[in-house]
């Protein structure tokens, strides 16, 4: 029926019907109805249609990446800074800090950053968010113990995350190349303008140099010994890591603009 | 009348044959399932670790179709292959999956407060359900679980967190490793990744 005749029309047609949400779901219906019709005859044979996926290719961008020969030398660098430097210090810390000091140390940092929430939130038109952000940041910062409790959680009151790079896809900002930074590691051309963004509304930026670096130092090791498990297992799951971190940067922040 | 009130029934008994639990309830079942065994007492400590393990994962198996996401994996490449190449794809890569992702939802649901089922999607075959693990951390995992309708039920063919799809992910990472060596240099690559080659 209508599968049929939509399926005959020339590509060019199909890419302007895009535009439009009612089109898309058309379209998608009309690719679900055209599988269903050809998975009798040839069910071992057909791609696998997944429609869901059909819907994050429209809304995450083709990566482009034509420096992936640098991007590759400083992925290896953070691999072998990770393996030489990073995860010993944290383990070592790890056996040092208990795990609920160093889980209360991580939300201290969390609670410090919210003036990078609050604005981006407010940029991005959510203002309950705002709202809600403001409250958590008045209840942790006091009840809390200057934000190493966080109370307002058991108070239905979430944290609700935003930083500068979603403001700028929320406005439609491209993300530009893919980037992988030494240290910081995946971004893009819009997630590091993003990243220069939060770290000017970030507070430990204004303390003297070394007292910051001291403190992203300590946060950085914190954070690793509590999730050194999830960085090992992705390793184990993957098999060019390189490519598989690129592409979960990109999903990540196209689902997170997305929220 | 009568002939109307046979047809009725007939059709009433058709209908309690054929339906299946909605994809939702299906993800509840066994998600319910998994939880308890992770909190029976008679499984806790280290000695029991790989008798839990053993009952997670086969109470897992009954819900994920891991040759369809090996398949779905491949994406594009799938209908170059030879059937042959096409069984032993699916039957190294779906013991890959297993291997890895059995283990890794265990542990995520391990220190589980309470699981949130938010709603399902359904589009003719196949389904979308979302659900948000709270930690006991008060830390919110939103994860959606995407599945193809069998003859009798769902199955999970892909698994999102945070936006971040399985399928999606390997199927980067293969058009990558296929562009850049051939498919055979795939096939090598995982098989290299089994534990006991």
């Amino acid at each position: 029926m209508t599968g049929s005749s939509r399926r005959s029309r020339p590509s060019s047609r199909i890419r302007s019907l895009l535009k439009t949400p009612t089109a898309i779901f058309l379209l998608l219906f009309s690719c679900a109805a055209f599988a269903a019709q050809e998975a009798e005859p040839a069910a071992q044979e057909k791609e696998f249609h997944d429609p869901f996926a059909t819907e994050d290719a429209q809304e995450q961008p083709h990566v482009s990446d034509p420096l992936e020969r640098m991007n590759r030398t400083f992925f290896h660098f953070n691999e072998k800074f990770y393996h030489w430097v990073l995860r010993p210090v944290s383990k070592g810390y790890g056996t040092l800090a208990p795990k609920p000091v160093r889980e209360s140390l991580e939300r201290f940092f969390a609670n410090v950053k919210f003036p990078i929430r609050l604005v981006n939130n407010v940029l991005e038109g959510r203002l309950k968010s705002a709202g809600i952000e403001t409250t958590r940041f008045v209840v942790n910062t006091t009840v809390g113990v200057a934000g190493l409790f966080d109370p307002a959680a058991r108070w239905n009151l979430q944290t609700q995350p935003a930083d500068f790079d979603q403001t700028l896809a929320i406005y439609r900002v491209p993300t530009g190349i893919y980037l992988n930074w030494p240290i910081f590691g995946p971004s893009s051309v819009r997630g590091t303008v993003g990243r220069a963004g939060d770290v000017a509304l970030s507070p430990t930026t204004y303390l003297p140099l070394r007292w910051d670096l001291g403190v992203q130092g300590v946060e950085k090791t914190n954070l690793t010994s509590l999730h050194s498990d999830e960085y090992d297992a992705l390793e184990e799951a993957t098999l060019d890591p390189y490519v598989a971190l690129r592409s979960a940067y990109f999903a990540n922040r196209a689902n997170a603009a997305k929220q | 009348m009568k002939q109307i009130a046979t047809l009725a029934a007939l059709l009433i008994a058709f209908a309690c044959v054929v339906r299946a639990d909605t994809p939702l309830a299906e993800v509840k079942t066994t998600t319910e399932k998994v939880l308890l065994l992770l909190k029976d007492s008679k499984l806790q400590g280290e000695e029991k670790k790989s008798e839990r393990r053993q009952l997670v994962r086969a109470e897992m198996e009954k819900r994920f179709a891991w040759e369809e996401s090996a398949r779905a994996c491949l994406g594009r490449h799938w209908i170059k292959r030879t059937p042959a190449e096409k069984a032993e794809f699916v039957k190294i890569f779906s013991e890959f999956l297993k291997d890895t992702y059995s283990d890794k939802v265990a542990t995520y649901y391990g220190d589980l407060d309470k699981v949130d089922y938010q709603g399902e999607k359904i589009q003719a075959d196949y389904a979308s359900v979302k659900l948000v693990l709270k930690t006991k951390a008060k830390i919110d995992h939103p994860l959606e679980y995407r599945m193809e309708k069998t003859s009798n039920d769902w199955k999970v063919y892909d698994v999102v967190i945070e936006g971040v799809s399985m399928v999606k992910n390997y199927r980067d990472q293969f058009d990558a490793i296929i562009a850049k060596s051939s498919y055979d240099g795939l096939i090598k690559e995982i098989k290299a990744k089994q534990p006991n080659p």
